[in-house]
């Protein structure tokens, strides 16, 4: 029924659309208190505030608490492996470019097991929005240190403290050569309903560090603590000045939220000349006869 | 001298023009009316090394590389070291005496053939030393001149008419050293007539044109060998025909691209080898899972790890049907000839799209690289089946089930875009509409409802119609041995059984293409018409031998070669005689 209510909405929808049109009946399975609910609701008033028809929406997701993400937004959707959203966001959106392709990681899923995809994406800039939802933990598993987890935090795999350095994902990015790169924070979900109403815009990569706290197993990383840290970036920041945006990222004092970076470059749509491949009309037999001339 | 087929090998240090000499020769052969298939190995360093390059001409379609040498061509004392072994009681070498000769004690026929010092005589530069080859060999087995000539023409015209010229000058000047010097092979009429058209192909070739004509549209890949020149040969080609091809960061990012483009709606497949295979394992159980179809090339190479990887190894079948964590089965094909590489390919797409699977299709090194005269396809006649989609009646009143059950297995899959549903698809079980579950009731009825799917595909197969000629079988009256194997031995045992038949002993063959699922009437048929199975391998295990003795009441007789070459007739005549 609520489908068929939807579909009602829609025709008569003038001008924007209702956030809870994209809700599935599906119960989100977080834990009270997930830092993803925000993220989640960011999402629905994003696509609200575009109008986005459901049908051009895919959503790609990876393993972990956030790889549940696809089932709450009515879209199409691919869950999928861990690690590996990705090639798959980068095979659906090339063979299809008038989908909106949005990839959804945890800090896992994009920047250990996945981490070899990001360079290579941001070399193609692929035109989608990938999401790192960060909780600096593994909470699916629960709660193993990640590549942002905090140096010294105890995990269950790192019983008296971690020993590796954590990765900053917008530091990456910049370095990556990613064209847009932005940082959220779910608490702040109407922040990050706006960078993805941006990010949607952006013709190429566009990649949004979101921080979703995980308040039943990380104890070091909290809403209490990074609310403390967190700072607006100066609104006169230039975000086609690159090295600004490393420097505002290296910040050890305080974690900025915003866009970055942002620079117009071809997308790998544009370089491959999808529009136009695929706009042509094409006998494939009498091309084919023709190729199968040159090996007589 | 008169001869049915004679086997020609060409061998020197790579990079000095073998591989292209037998290249011209073949070529010039196929416009001769002649029909060839070479063989050829590839040094294992990049540059130097010994290469070589085998090339059997016949008047009738020859199935094998053939068996011991016929003629040598040796550009240096290295390729008669390592050859000269393989000569036929009357086969003849010839060699450039700048660089070595034969010594005395040497029994067989040997011509002086000075591929430089012709080439520098006639075009005056030395360059033109392959084409001294070609030109020799070619007038010694009545390839005229003219022919030749065109053809140098057409692959030297880019790099500028002197060239052409110079090329042309040594061709001429080695077919009158070869008229005074070296006897004639006269090799009959031909069969092949003038108007019929027959492509020069290799095994890659034919697997991209066939994909191509199956609708792939969607190719990914990471270079790897013997795979990449399938990569390469659709980067050249699939744009033109409104696809696309991408170079991943590795095969996991390749078959994980693919799995997208075709939940997008793309047919998409990726070419790799073994240890690109073992890398997309997890991908195939999503592709599985999800009931996302995808095509998959396995240009099987010497393993394990890195092992040989210019050697040929029938060592992955186990692999392709086994390899999975979780209980995941794959069609597995595996083309036995090039011309099979074409339609097997068009095949695996078939099925992959019909039944929403992951299809496997093995081939391997010798069959990647051989070329031979394959008969021009006729693409009016080639059968293209596409996944179904919902229909609006499916769609209403009701929320779309993707994964819908229904007699045959399949359901009906929407493509992103359709305004008329949608879903998300997943690696997770999932009840039909796509919602994550973990109940005993759920995870068997969709177990089963994903291997139904297989078992439609097997009865299909078994019931002909589009999916005709998944196996070869011939049980010749009187036959008490049976002979079962796949993939590219396919042209060996045909001949050594031919060897086999003129001795007076008649043997059965049964060559699955389609491995999984298993032609089971068909293998029991076979079974119980013969006394003795023989499956020859080439590889250490004897894979098919371990899937038939698993699933059939028989102990097969294994005759397996693990030297990363393949067979030859005459060896697989022999040791099918010693053990029958
Ligand atoms: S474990 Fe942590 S990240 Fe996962 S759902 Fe619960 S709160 Fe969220």
């Amino acid at each position: 029924m609520a489908e068929v209510e939807a579909v009602q909405a829609e025709e008569t929808r003038v001008d924007k659309r209702k956030a809870t049109e994209y809700k599935t009946d599906l119960k989100p399975i977080w834990c009270p208190g997930c830092g993803d609910f925000g993220a989640l609701t960011a999402f629905y008033n994003a696509f609200a505030e575009v109008g986005i028809d459901t049908k051009d929406v895919a959503i790609i997701s990876g393993i972990g608490c956030s790889g549940r993400f696809g089932y709450f937004i009515k879209s199409y959707g691919f869950h999928v492996v861990h690690g590996r959203v990705l090639p798959i966001a980068m095979g659906t959106k090339v063979a299809n470019p008038d989908l909106h392709v949005f990839g959804i990681s945890g800090d896992g899923d994009a920047l250990a097991i996945g981490g070899g995809h990001i360079p290579h994406m941001a070399r193609r800039n692929l035109k989608m929005v990938y999401v790192i939802l960060d909780n600096a933990i593994y909470g699916l598993t629960k709660g193993q240190a990640s590549p942002t987890s905090p140096e010294v935090m105890k995990t269950g795999t790192t019983p008296t403290g971690g020993f590796e350095k954590p990765l900053d994902p917008v530091l990456l990015m910049l370095a990556y050569g990613a064209t847009f790169v932005a940082r959220g924070y779910t608490a702040k979900y109407k922040a990050v309903s706006d960078l993805i109403v941006k990010a949607m815009s952006h013709n190429g990569f566009a990649v949004i560090h979101a921080i979703s706290p995980c308040p039943v197993f990380n104890k070091n990383v909290t809403f209490k603590s990074v609310s403390q840290l967190v700072e607006d970036i100066p609104e006169d920041h230039d975000i086609t000045d690159r090295m600004k945006a490393m420097e505002l990222a290296l910040d050890k004092d305080k974690i900025h939220l915003g866009l970055f970076y942002q620079i117009e470059e071809p997308s790998l749509e544009d370089k491959l000349g999808l529009q136009d491949r695929y706009a042509m009309k094409i006998d494939s037999t009498a091309r084919m006869n023709d190729l199968l001339e040159r090996f007589q | 001298m008169s001869k049915q087929d004679i086997v020609i090998r060409i061998g020197g240090e790579g990079g000095e023009g073998v591989i292209s000499a037998g290249e011209i020769l073949s070529r010039a052969a196929a416009r001769s009316q002649f029909h060839f298939f070479t063989f050829r190995t590839y040094p294992a360093e990049i540059k130097g090394g010994l290469a070589m390059f085998q090339l059997r001409i016949s008047r009738r379609q020859v199935l094998s590389h053939g068996s011991a040498l016929d003629v040598l061509m040796c550009f240096n004392q290295e390729a008669f070291d390592n050859y000269w072994k393989e000569l036929k009681p009357d086969g003849i070498v010839l060699y450039d005496p700048k660089y070595f000769t034969p010594p005395k004690a040497f029994k067989n026929k040997s011509i002086p053939l000075e591929l430089e010092q012709i080439s520098l005589d006639s075009s005056g530069t030395t360059r033109g030393k392959n084409i001294v080859a070609v030109g020799a060999i070619g007038e010694m087995i009545g390839i005229p001149y003219d022919t030749s000539a065109k053809l140098v023409e057409e692959i030297f015209l880019r790099k500028g008419e002197k060239v052409v010229l110079s090329n042309q000058k040594a061709l001429k000047g080695a077919c009158e050293y070869s008229k005074k010097a070296i006897q004639k092979i006269d090799l009959g009429e031909p069969e092949m007539s003038q108007d019929e058209h027959w492509l020069i192909l290799s095994g890659n070739e034919a697997l991209a044109l066939g994909a191509i004509s199956a609708g792939c549209r969607f190719c990914t890949g990471y270079p790897i060998t013997p795979a990449s020149s399938v990569l390469e040969f659709m980067a050249r080609e699939l744009p033109g025909f409104g696809g696309t091809v991408i170079q991943c960061e590795d095969e996991i990012s390749a078959i994980g691209a693919c799995l997208g483009a075709s939940f997008a709606g793309a047919k998409a497949m990726t070419p790799t080898s073994g240890p690109g295979l073992a890398l997309m394992t997890e991908m195939l159980n999503l592709a599985f899972m999800s009931e996302t179809p995808i095509v998959v090339v396995d240009v099987q190479r010497s393993g394990p790890s890195t092992g040989m990887p210019t050697k040929t190894e029938q060592g992955d079948l186990r692999y392709a049907l086994y390899g999975s964590p979780g209980e995941c089965p794959r069609v597995v094909i595996a083309p036995a000839s090039v011309r099979d590489c074409f339609f097997e390919m068009i095949r695996a797409f078939n099925i992959a799209e019909k039944y929403q699977v992951a299809v496997l299709v093995l081939s391997d090194q010798t069959l990647a690289n051989r070329t031979t005269t394959v008969k021009r396809f006729d693409l009016n006649k080639i059968h293209i089946d596409n996944r179904i989609q919902p229909s609006d009646e499916d769609l209403k009143n009701d929320i779309y089930a993707r994964y819908k059950l229904t007699d045959t297995g399949v359901s009906p899959m929407l493509i992103p875009g359709d305004p008329r549903g949608a879903f998300i698809a997943t690696g997770l079980e999932h009840d039909e509409y796509c919602t994550p579950g973990y109940t005993p009731e759920l995870h068997s009825t969709m177990t089963l409802k994903r291997f139904k799917k297989l078992d439609t595909l097997a009865a299909d197969l078994e019931n002909g119609g589009s999916q005709n000629g998944h196996y070869f079988m011939d049980i010749p009256k009187g036959a008490k041995i049976g002979i079962i194997a796949w993939g590219a031995t396919f042209g060996p045992i045909r001949e050594a059984l031919e060897m086999a038949k003129e001795t007076g002993v008649e043997i059965a063959h049964l060559h699955p293409k389609v491995l999984w699922p298993l032609p089971d009437k068909q293998i029991k048929e076979f079974i119980s018409s013969v006394d003795k199975v023989i499956i020859p391998e080439e590889n250490y295990l004897g894979h098919l031998s371990e899937v038939i003795k698993a699933n059939y009441d028989v102990k097969p007789i294994q005759i397996n070669k693990f030297e990363g070459i393949p067979f030859t007739p005459e060896e697989l005549f022999q040791n099918i005689m010693e053990v029958g």
